[in-house]
């Protein structure tokens, strides 16, 4: 690629502009967000590479503060023929190292650089302060992109600022919410660039292409360590002898570390998914993710949640009722495991190998009793699952806020997933909490990749 | 070139399989747990600009340390060892089947000595065949030539390390994810049974070139006429070849005195040479094709978690550049003036930069008022009112703003400017949405140096700080 197409990003302070760049850019830690007026106050490159070479450099610049008197000012300059002269006018002039000292950086930037951004915090009124700025970006004679920000903010002022910037002639803009993005909106501002800079269409498509590509690949990772997490979920099968099976007390403790074990495993992914997606686990701590503060957590066990995942399971019975020994002991999402590996172990025999078999019956013959997770706690881990993953998706690095627990909504769309599951019950040895290296088992890896292909749409579906 | 302190160098386009290699090992390893890699990964981010390089250095750097380099390094130079050891577990295997025909006496089956030696070969191609066709080879990776040959290298005596078992483990895996697991194995398997075949075709010539032979065939149920045809059928692609074709009268009675059992030698080794050795040669010709082709495109899985994991923690050292830095004066300086004199007993409410829909005036407000005006903000709106305020001099000064508007420097500049013309002059922000927005503006107002400016964000209150101005 050749000289990367430089952009500056401007606008009126704390109208987002850094945040805009840490979305565009994915870099969390790129510059400083705050809610206060004027944080960033000098002017920051930062590039967004495509396959290793600088594409685009983004430049951050501080905001526009007092366009008015700087209109007012520039406007009394005298002998500029043209609007850029007035602008280079009052760059050499004193005002620029004066009181404009911030304004000056920033339309010394605009003269360079090949297009501007100009963020708009939609909320605002179109006020005579903002004209002013549009004017004096209309002076430096570069292509400007209108980015309006907030858009989805009940006190949105979208359509008063779309009629203001088409009377300033500029129609094409692009609606953009730094906190929470849409999906593809990325796409559509390298897009509506490139009908600013025609010469530079070719290099805008590549990273709309390199963009759509990382998407995917972060997507698939995150399809990936959901999907080992429920894999080796469904083949937990904890033996108890039958003389632990009796003394209540043994059985409570058994139960409890199954229980602890279980979180672990679902936070480890919870962690791993932040990661993929950038977010390092001590930025999201525990104030600000709720993913991490456990209220998921409490989901898992609690009976109220498993009756109404069994419900939309279609399993009917309320859980535990339908799995004898349980019910009297009721573990609340853990059960023992003979109903359910029978089924899956008899459809898969063939496939599954025979060794099984022989575990059950040894098993049967000494009375061992063994405790597997019921399909009702897989069925609210994926539903949760399926929920950070979009909320992840659809998450701009700047956001300070939460990422939104939505409900725990997958209904019918996770019983096929629920299915394929079931061929890993008969397979306690796929349990990556157990067995390590069980991981590189090729049928297991063909399970992962077969419950990331489930998940697919489901995920998909969420994000349109 | 740069010289990097764990001495990194650029991996050359022909050792690009070997840095994958490395880098699924050392990805394997670390699933036990991750190894410190903080200068290793600054080493690859400086050293590498793509995505994939990168990750490939930081394996490769990672590899060395942990001495995976040596070990393949080891592998390469033992392979050959290894496939000639497996040649002759094959040449063993296949001539020890002949062996017990030609070996028995001077009399050879010729039909049974056929099929024991292009049984074993021809069975073996059968399965790389299902393996190929299956696309799965599930039973081929495990029991072909190839497998255990990597079985064999891991094991190797020597300085052994346990890492080279999980690179043994990591060359199968990254083949069978290529889907040219098959393929590579069956490298190996060609050559090793390509070797075994050349020693058993010279074995043969060896034992008819200087012993007497008798090629016959037996039966107890078949008739001449299926040995004829069988052997013609047989000997029709070697004689399309050159080998010499037995003619039908030898065939008939080969037990006869004074038949020419040259011809009938020669089709016994001519189908060893077509049936066994040239089928042998061509797929391994192909394989290794395929095998090379294949080793070409060898590519990390980037989608990966592991990888992707990497890759996040690459991008959060690519560092931005401060171009134009900041030279703010600490504090400008602002003469603290004298508070100007009231001309007026009442007071002015000036709202500024208040959205169209804001309710205008804010009430309650005191009765008597010199001046109610709102204006958007032009420069000359600011200019007029500054204008009128200038002329009336209040006693007391409300300025009324947007609570959830951002404070700048326009503002800061009109406030400025309005307290010279009042002795008290207040704030007051309205409609806020939660108390950051007031926290804001106060934060802004002590940080601009405007203090001296009351703040409210009550109407009552405001109203009563005004009415307070009076007597």
């Amino acid at each position: 690629m050749a000289e990367p197409i430089q952009v500056a990003v401007v606008g009126h302070t704390n109208a987002g502009k850094t945040s805009l760049l840490r979305t565009l850019t994915r870099r969390i830690a790129f510059g400083e967000v705050s809610t206060m007026p004027g944080t960033t106050r000098h002017v920051e490159a930062v590039d967004l590479k495509v396959n290793g070479e600088s594409a685009v450099r983004f430049f951050d610049t501080p905001g526009l503060e007092d366009a008015v008197s700087l209109l007012d000012l520039m406007k009394m300059l005298d002998n500029c023929p043209t609007p850029p002269d007035r602008v280079r006018a009052f760059l050499r002039g004193p005002e620029a190292r004066g009181a404009f000292e911030q304004e000056a950086k920033v339309l010394r930037k605009m003269l360079e650089v090949d297009a501007g951004m100009y963020v708009i915090d939609t909320r605002e009124a179109v006020l005579p302060k903002f004209r002013a700025e549009i004017e004096i970006l209309t002076w430096c004679a570069r292509p400007v992109m209108p980015v309006l920000n907030f858009v989805r903010d009940g006190r949105s002022r979208k359509d008063e600022w779309l009629s203001t910037l088409a009377a300033y002639n500029m129609h094409a803009c692009v609606q953009f919410d730094a906190v929470a993005p849409f999906v593809g909106s990325e796409q559509l501002l390298y897009h509506d660039m490139a009908t600013l800079m025609r010469e530079r269409r070719a290099d805008l498509s590549r990273v709309v292409e390199h963009l759509e590509f990382q998407r995917r690949e972060r997507l698939a990772a995150a399809r990936t360590i959901v999907a080992d997490l429920l894999v080796s979920l469904a083949a937990i099968r904890h033996p108890m002898t039958p003389e632990d099976f009796a003394d209540a007390q043994k059985r409570e403790k058994f139960i409890g570390d199954l229980r602890a074990l279980v979180l672990r495993a679902s936070r480890t992914a919870v962690e791993e998914l932040l990661a993929v997606y950038g977010f390092r686990s001590d930025d999201a701590d525990a104030a600000m993710l709720p993913w991490l503060d456990g209220r998921w957590e409490d989901d898992l066990f609690d009976p109220e949640t498993l009756r109404d995942a069994s419900r939309k399971l279609g399993t009917g019975a309320a859980v535990g009722a339908a799995i004898g020994a349980a019910a009297d002991i009721a573990l609340a999402g853990l059960s023992l495991g003979t109903a359910t590996a029978v089924g899956a172990a008899i459809g898969g025999l063939a496939s599954q190998g025979w060794g099984q078999f022989g575990r059950r019956l040894a098993n049967k013959v000494r009375g061992v009793q063994e405790l597997t997770l019921e399909n009702e706690v897989l069925y609210v881990l994926a539903a949760h699952m399926v929920d950070l993953m979009a909320a992840l998706e659809l998450r701009g690095h700047a956001a300070q806020g939460k990422v939104q627990a939505g409900t725990a909504s997958g209904t019918a769309e996770l019983k096929p997933l629920m299915a394929t599951l079931q061929a890993s019950r008969a397979h306690p040895d796929w349990s990556l909490l157990q067995h390590r290296g069980a991981r590189h088992d090729q049928r297991r890896r063909r399970l992962v990749e077969a419950i990331g292909e489930a998940l697919r749409p489901i995920v998909d579906a969420r994000l349109r | 070139m740069t010289v990097f302190q764990n001495g990194y160098q650029p991996i050359p386009p022909g050792e690009r399989h070997a840095a994958v290699l490395l880098t699924e090992t050392v990805r394997r390893i670390e699933q036990d747990g991750p190894l410190e890699d903080q200068d290793v990964m600054r080493e690859a981010f400086h050293a590498e600009t793509g995505n994939e390089e990168r990750l490939l250095a930081r394996g490769l750097l990672l590899g060395r340390r942990l001495q995976l380099d040596a070990d393949l390094a080891r592998w390469k130079r033992a392979a050959w060892g290894v496939v000639m050891l497996l040649a002759l577990l094959a040449f063993v295997s296949a001539y020890g089947a002949a062996a017990a025909v030609i070996g028995s006496g001077r009399t050879v089956n010729a039909v049974t000595a056929f099929f024991a030696l292009l049984a074993l070969p021809t069975l073996t191609l059968v399965i790389w065949l299902l393996a190929i066709v299956s696309r799965g080879a599930a039973l081929f990776g495990y029991l072909s030539f190839g497998n255990i040959l990597l079985w064999l290298l891991a094991r190797l005596p020597g300085e052994r390390r346990p890492q080279a078992l999980v690179m043994a483990n990591a060359a199968h895996g990254l083949l069978e994810r290529e889907r040219t697991l098959a393929w590579a194995f069956g490298v190996v398997s060609h050559a090793t049974w390509t070797l075994a075949l050349v020693l058993v075709l010279s074995a043969l010539g060896f034992a008819f070139s200087f012993q007497a032979y008798q090629l016959t065939w037996e039966t107890t149920i078949l008739d001449a006429g299926f040995f004829t045809r069988f052997v013609t059928l047989t000997g029709t692609l070697p004689h399309w070849l050159g080998f010499p074709m037995p003619e039908p009268d030898t065939l008939r009675a080969p037990a006869w005195p004074g038949t020419d059992h040259r011809t009938f030698a020669w089709w016994l080794m001519g189908c060893v040479f077509t049936y066994g050795l040239l089928p042998r040669v061509l797929v391994g010709v192909m394989s290794w094709a395929v095998w090379r082709r294949a080793i070409r495109r060898l590519s990390l899985d980037t989608a990966e978690p592991y990888y992707r994991k990497l890759l996040v923690r690459f991008e959060e050292m690519e560092a931005s550049l401060v171009v134009d830095k900041e030279q703010r004066l600490v504090s400008e300086a602002h003469p603290r003036e004298d508070i100007p004199k009231a001309g007026n007993e009442d007071g002015a409410v000036v709202g500024f930069e208040l959205p169209p829909e804001a309710a205008w005036p804010p009430s309650p407000l005191p009765a008597r008022l010199a001046l109610v005006e709102r204006i958007a903000g032009t420069f000359a709106e600011r200019r007029a009112v500054l204008d009128r305020l200038s002329a009336i001099r209040p006693s007391s000064l409300l300025l009324v703003c947007h609570a959830r508007s951002t404070p700048d420097r326009g503002t800061e500049r009109f406030f400025r400017e309005a307290t010279r013309h009042s002795p008290r002059t207040a704030l007051l922000l309205t409609s806020a949405s939660d108390g950051n927005d007031v926290q804001r503006w106060r934060e802004w107002m002590a940080q601009a140096g405007l203090d001296s400016i009351a703040f409210f964000d009550d109407v009552p209150v405001a109203a009563g700080w005004m009415g307070g101005g009076h007597g």
